[in-house]
């Protein structure tokens, strides 16, 4: 780790205005204190939004919840109204992590976590999107890499599970500039892939801070997650799907793309509102459209294929 | 009664009160910090090396490199290693030092005020390397033209160490052969992954003695190493083990032993007499320590239609790594089980270690044993279908039983109870399991297969496996009792026990003050232990090979009895003193294996029951049926410890640990990405049974017991996965991935 | 880099300590405090050997910034004894022999004790989901849960 300062701001409304590439907010620092331990990131001073006033709230809002950034997992996991109205968030929290992690982390943190490429977090390798050259994941070992939108620079998938969830559930984030300007952003389009100019898996400039998540209802939504234990493990594969307000069914997959994964074609399969057996079946098998695995991570199209089936057997 | 009762662990207080002192604990605030410099090179000549920018790093007091090093090689059956890859060295070893064979091989040792500043000089040394070939695997290394990794061995080649078996007639056992079963297997690594990664430290104590402070496996043996290393005799090195956090054969060979005793020896020459400690990282641990053995074992067995074994051939690669560690003996021991524990009368069998750059191989719970007995019980199991026999009842028709010949053709040692096992275990697993404690977890919870998803199936396996030091290797076990009372008393009143055995976890030190009360008549609570330090104990040999109970037991009566001549003889306090020797052992025969390879055996046969969902490959291991010969349980809470701790372990070589290795380079170095079993992945129950039926020259009966649980978990899961699928799976871990691909790939289900 | 002065309350105590910034909760209460009990199994939140209860939170010390912890109150293993009475989970931790090298045993207690104080009568299943943060290489487990499980029902027996 290299050595930094560390800060508190009362008001969140200042912060923005402090940031810098190298004066970095902190928050529930799961993956914060990991990458700096693997010095991945070496900032000079780390700010505590924590000690901030900063949303902590989870506030019902017209059509939805209002959830400050703020927020742990842990809180929603256990939130009786956001596990009856959209318990695809629900789930994804609860199968996130573990409990003392669930405690720290905060849900616009997690929006924001690193990759867990395994490439991307040794200390030893220095692949493109840590700043080098090249994707040592894309002739190397690949099995829990990406098997969307493969042909890019970089072949990591994103390790949210909540992520998955809000894009289903057609979430927004607030976020704070570093000149007091506020602006609205839907999460599928804060979280994007990472290009040779600005190598992380979002939109954010250094001086944003997301105050707060809006998620609209949607009490039939799920989020089905693989792993390789029972718990604790990042998603093989995960599928979330939701039924919004208006009827339309969104279904989006993590553990296979740089960033949470809307099965378009999966969608378009079901060509219709009703999730009968065999719009199920036609959507599920269109699920792996456009797929083009790596040598080692076949195994996630079946897996897709099976879990986009059970997550609209459950939302039907 | 000590014996046979469950008396509270001598250290569960501590332990729960957070006052037991582990290694890292030990090290005082005004320790040195010292960082382990690993050269990150998998194969490379070191052609320059420049430690004067670390050395005036601020804050650091000394960076130690190969010069430094009175005999710059080590290892613990084979000195191959060297302490430092450095491009000089004193010149006493034959074993070229300028080559880095291994990405964790150690480049230097920097020692600091601080971790800061030990990691900033870390950063400050500059070595030029000249890249070599890296031998990624098995294949690499034994492809014509590969580089010698060691051609100071003079045998030209990588493939270092060879056994063979020759018995019968081959030619006899396939012509009688009603079927004949062949398959490939590739096992994979294990790591270890003990909570506690290695730490330790080291002073000079207040007689002088360079002392080293860490946890290990053999207090002697490291003592040993170390002297050898600083060209010291034996008596000027100390070795002490605090709390041991976990070891299952990972701290057999040393870590840090070597490099912090050097530290305070060089140090402590230059006026310098703070201790120094080091504290390794997790990913330092995974990188830095040796693995189960990868390997490969093609077998070719034949039964006849009763189902008796005609004939085995089979050939077996271990990956040995850079070094040996202890891979000779690792191989001796998978070679023995290439053949099951049955009666084999025709047998071809040869067994091979191999240098890679890739992680050295080592001890591992089992010691090669699960290897092969993966690869025999799945043969069995095969042929078993074959021919359409249960697999209890072709077990019945082939296993050893006293007086049975043994595959190296000399008698097996007597107290041959696998029949007996295999039937209890049998007869268990065909009762209803108790109620299931729980609902199933996740992943079956959350999934939500649906019905036609789910498979279930069963699968048997049995193994043996030595108790004790094999072939040869020199076997003893000291200990020794102090009693105390004054001149006219009739008994003592109290004992002190002497004994070096590592406690790594598994209560050692509970079983022996258990054996010393009962072997003296006294209550428990009257027997002091002194363990692990070599200033006061004898030298016990090590926490392995499931021989410490059994060792220490048989060295534990003879103090007693010696204790008790000198107690009559009027000597207060009275003294007895013993070393206990086993029956001897002999090495294999280099062409036909003949040889007596052991003294003792352990016996088990386990019967596993699970739930596949044939839609995202995840297994459920519902039952497991864990069955036991463990002669006498000296202490039943305790064996049963050791089954349940053994069966989980198992169960995340079988399906869920994963180390990932490209071109020799570990890629996943942390707890995050080696996924050892949680809470929520054991199977939902497990069953111990356990049998007492003596050996006859076991301590009050007691076998060993601590590495049976792994030696056919592997094999029965595989069957139980045969049985609820169809397909066979050659090579694991059963990962959802690796499931779900083989099922997709075979057509099934 | 600057020193910081912390302020917090430990098992009960208020405890001031000088650490670096980047001196993780886990290093300033072994090496400031000396309260060695908590453990570093893994340094990157996997293994929860390091488990403390911070403002009622069941938290990896090996996760937070010991600055973090100003104003805090943190309980280690250290810290649920009642004095020289020990805590249900360690009377049946030891008496169910639900630890073998020891190294997750004060992790597990701290995490179980946040269960309890949450939940008194936990389900097995229940128990599972709270310490699934927590690893153990030894036990496999089923003894710790046992023990757990006796001391949720110690607690009911006291009423």
């Amino acid at each position: 780790m290299t050595p930094f300062d560390y800060q508190r701001i009362p008001e969140a409304a200042a912060v923005p205005a402090q940031l810098t590439p190298t004066v970095r907010p902190l928050a529930g620092g799961t993956d914060l204190l990991t990458r700096l331990k693997a010095c991945l990131d070496r900032p000079d001073a780390l700010v505590d939004l924590k000690a901030s006033d900063l949303g902590r709230a989870i506030d019902r809002v017209d059509g939805g919840w209002r959830l400050g950034a703020l927020v742990t997992l842990s809180r929603i996991q256990h939130h009786p109204g956001l596990r009856a109205d959209v318990p695809a968030l629900a789930e994804a929290v609860s199968q996130a992590a573990t409990p003392q992690l669930r405690n720290r982390a905060t849900i616009a943190g997690n929006l924001l976590q690193r990759p867990r490429c395994w490439y991307f977090r040794n200390e030893r390798v220095q692949c493109w999107l840590a700043g080098g050259e090249g994707c040592p994941a894309r002739s190397g070992r690949n099995e829990h890499h990406a098997v969307f939108d493969t042909d890019g620079p970089c072949v990591a998938t994103h390790p949210s599970d909540p992520a998955a969830a809000l894009v289903a559930l057609g979430a927004t984030v607030t976020v704070l500039d570093g000149g007091g300007g506020e602006r609205e952003l839907a999460v599928a389009d804060l979280l994007v892939p990472p290009t040779d100019e600005r190598r992380v898996e979002h939109v954010l400039a250094a001086d944003d801070v997301i105050t707060a998540v809006t998620v609209p209802s949607a009490p039939r939504s799920t989020y089905l997650k693989a792993m390789d234990r029972a718990v604790w493990a990042f998603a093989l594969v995960g599928v979330a799907a939701a039924v919004s307000a208006d009827g339309e069914v969104r279904l989006v997959a993590s553990g296979v793309a740089n960033t949470p994964w809307r099965l378009a074609g999966a969608e378009a399969a079901l060509a219709g509102p009703g999730l009968t057996p065999e719009a199920i079946d036609r959507a599920a098998a269109a699920a792996t459209d456009g797929a083009a695995p790596l040598a080692e991570n076949g195994y996630k199209l079946p897996l897709l294929r099976t879990l986009t089936h059970r997550a609209l057997t459950a939302v039907a | 009664m000590s014996v046979g009762g469950t008396p509270r662990r001598i250290d569960s207080e501590g332990k729960v009160t957070g006052v037991t002192e582990y290694p890292a604990d030990r090290i005082p605030p005004d320790a040195l910090v010292a960082k382990v410099v690993f050269t990150n090179q998998a194969h490379a000549r070191l052609t320059s090396l420049d430690v004067r920018a670390a050395e005036v790093t601020p804050g650091v007091v000394a960076v130690f490199t190969a010069p430094d090093v009175p005999v710059n090689v080590y290892g613990l059956t084979l000195p191959d290693q060297p302490v430092f890859v450095g491009t000089s060295h004193t010149g006493r070893t034959d074993v070229p030092c300028d080559v880095s064979r291994w990405e964790a091989d150690h480049l230097a040792l920097v020692v600091a005020e601080t971790a800061h500043a030990a990691d900033q000089a870390a950063a400050a040394i500059v070595a030029t390397w000249e890249p070599l070939p890296v031998l990624g695997d098995i294949d690499e290394a034994m492809a014509p033209g590969a580089p010698l990794l060691h051609p100071e061995n003079g045998l030209g080649h990588n493939v270092y160490t060879t056994y063979n078996i020759r018995k019968g007639d081959m030619a006899a056992g396939w012509a009688a052969a009603a079927a004949v079963v062949e398959a490939t297997y590739e096992v994979p690594y294990q790591e270890h992954a003990y909570l506690q990664p290695e730490a330790g430290m080291a002073y000079i104590d207040d007689h002088g003695r360079v002392t080293v402070e860490i946890a290990g496996q053999w207090t002697h043996e490291d003592r040993e190493q170390i002297a050898h290393a600083l060209d010291l005799p034996e008596d000027e090195i100390r070795v002490i083990y605090p709390a041991i956090g976990g070891a299952f054969g990972g701290r057999e060979d040393t870590s840090l032993q070597i490099v912090l005793a050097l530290a305070a020896w060089r140090l402590h020459q230059r006026g310098e007499h703070r201790p120094v400690g080091c504290v390794w990282s997790r990913e330092e641990s995974i990188v830095g320590h040796h693995k189960r053995h990868r390997g490969r074992i093609q077998a070719r067995w034949g039964a006849d239609a009763e189902g008796r074994i005609t004939a085995v051939e089979s050939e077996a690669w271990l990956d040995a790594g850079g070094y040996n560690y202890t891979s000779n003996k690792v191989l001796g021991n998978l070679h023995l089980g290439q053949g099951g524990p049955y009666e084999v009368p025709n047998a071809q069998v040869t067994s091979h270690a191999v240098y890679t750059n890739a992680v050295p191989g080592g001890a591992f719970r089992g010691f090669g044993g699960p290897q092969s007995a993966y690869v025999a019980e799945c043969q069995m199991n095969k042929l078993a279908e074959a021919l359409g026999l249960d697999p209890v009842e072709i077990r019945r028709r082939n296993v050893l039983r006293d007086g049975s010949i043994g595959i190296t053709q000399t008698p097996m040692p007597d107290g041959v109870t696998i029949a007996q096992v295999v039937e209890a275990c049998a007869a268990a697993a065909s009762t209803p399991p108790p109620a299931s404690p729980s609902e199933p977890f996740t992943p079956f919870a959350t999934l939500g297969p649906a019905a036609g998803d789910l498979r279930r199936g069963r699968g048997f396996a049995c193994a043996f496996k030595n108790v004790g030091f094999s072939f040869g290797f020199p076997e003893r076990c000291e200990a020794e009792i102090v009693l105390h009372g004054a001149v006219g008393d009739d008994a003592p009143h109290g004992a002190d026990l002497f004994h070096a055995g590592a406690d790594v976890g598994q209560g050692a030190h509970t079983v022996f003050t258990q054996m010393a009360a009962e072997a003296l008549g006294l209550p428990i609570e009257r027997v002091h232990g002194h363990f692990s330090d070599t200033a006061i104990t004898g030298d016990s040999g090590s926490a392995s090979a499931s021989r410490l109970t059994w060792m220490a037991g048989n060295a534990i009566l003879g103090a007693a009895e010696e204790a008790d001549k000198a107690w009559r003889n009027g000597d207060r306090p009275a003294v007895g003193k013993f070393r206990y020797v086993p029956p001897p052992t002999e090495a294999l025969d280099p062409e036909t294996g003949v040889c007596t390879p052991n003294f003792s055996y352990g016996y088990v046969a386990q019967a596993v029951e699970l739930t596949v969902d044939t839609g995202t490959g995840h297994i459920r291991v519902d039952r497991v049926v864990s069955t036991h010969d463990v002669g006498r349980a000296i202490n039943p809470d305790l064996v049963v410890a050791q089954i349940e701790g053994g069966v989980v372990q198992a169960h995340g070589y079988v399906l869920s640990e994963d180390l990932q290795v490209r071109d020799a380079r570990i890629q996943t170095p942390r707890l995050s990405t080696y996924l050892i079993p949680g809470i929520g992945d054991g199977p939902t129950v497990i069953e111990p049974l356990i049998l007492e039926l003596a050996d006859p020259i076991g301590p009050w009966g007691a076998r060993g017991m601590a590495e049976m649980p792994m030696m056919t978990y592997a094999p029965a899961v595989v069957a139980a996965l045969h049985d609820a699928t169809g397909v066979w799976f050659d090579a694991f871990p059963l990962t959802p991935s690796r499931v779900l691909a083989r099922l997709n790939e075979s057509g099934r289900p | 880099m600057s020193r910081t002065h912390v302020t917090c309350t430990i098992n009960g105590d208020e405890v001031e300590f000088l650490c670096e910034d980047d001196t993780t909760l886990l290093n300033a209460l072994r090496d400031e405090v000396g309260l060695t009990g908590s453990k570093e199994g893994c340094g990157t939140g996997d293994c929860g050997a390091c488990s403390v209860i911070m403002d009622g939170a069941l938290t990896c010390a090996c996760l937070v910034f010991a600055p973090e912890a100003e104003g805090a109150t943190v309980v280690t293993v250290e810290g649920i004894a009642d004095g020289n009475k020990l805590h249900p989970l360690q009377q049946t931790f030891l008496e169910g022999a639900a630890l073998q090298c020891g190294v997750c045993t004060p992790g597990f207690l701290v995490a179980a004790k946040a269960l309890l104080d949450e939940n008194p009568h936990p389900t097995e299943t229940e128990v599972r989901y709270a310490l699934a943060g927590n690893l153990c290489r030894c036990t496999g487990y089923d003894k710790i849960i046992r023990a757990v499980l006796a001391a949720a029902d110690y607690n009911g027996s006291e009423g």
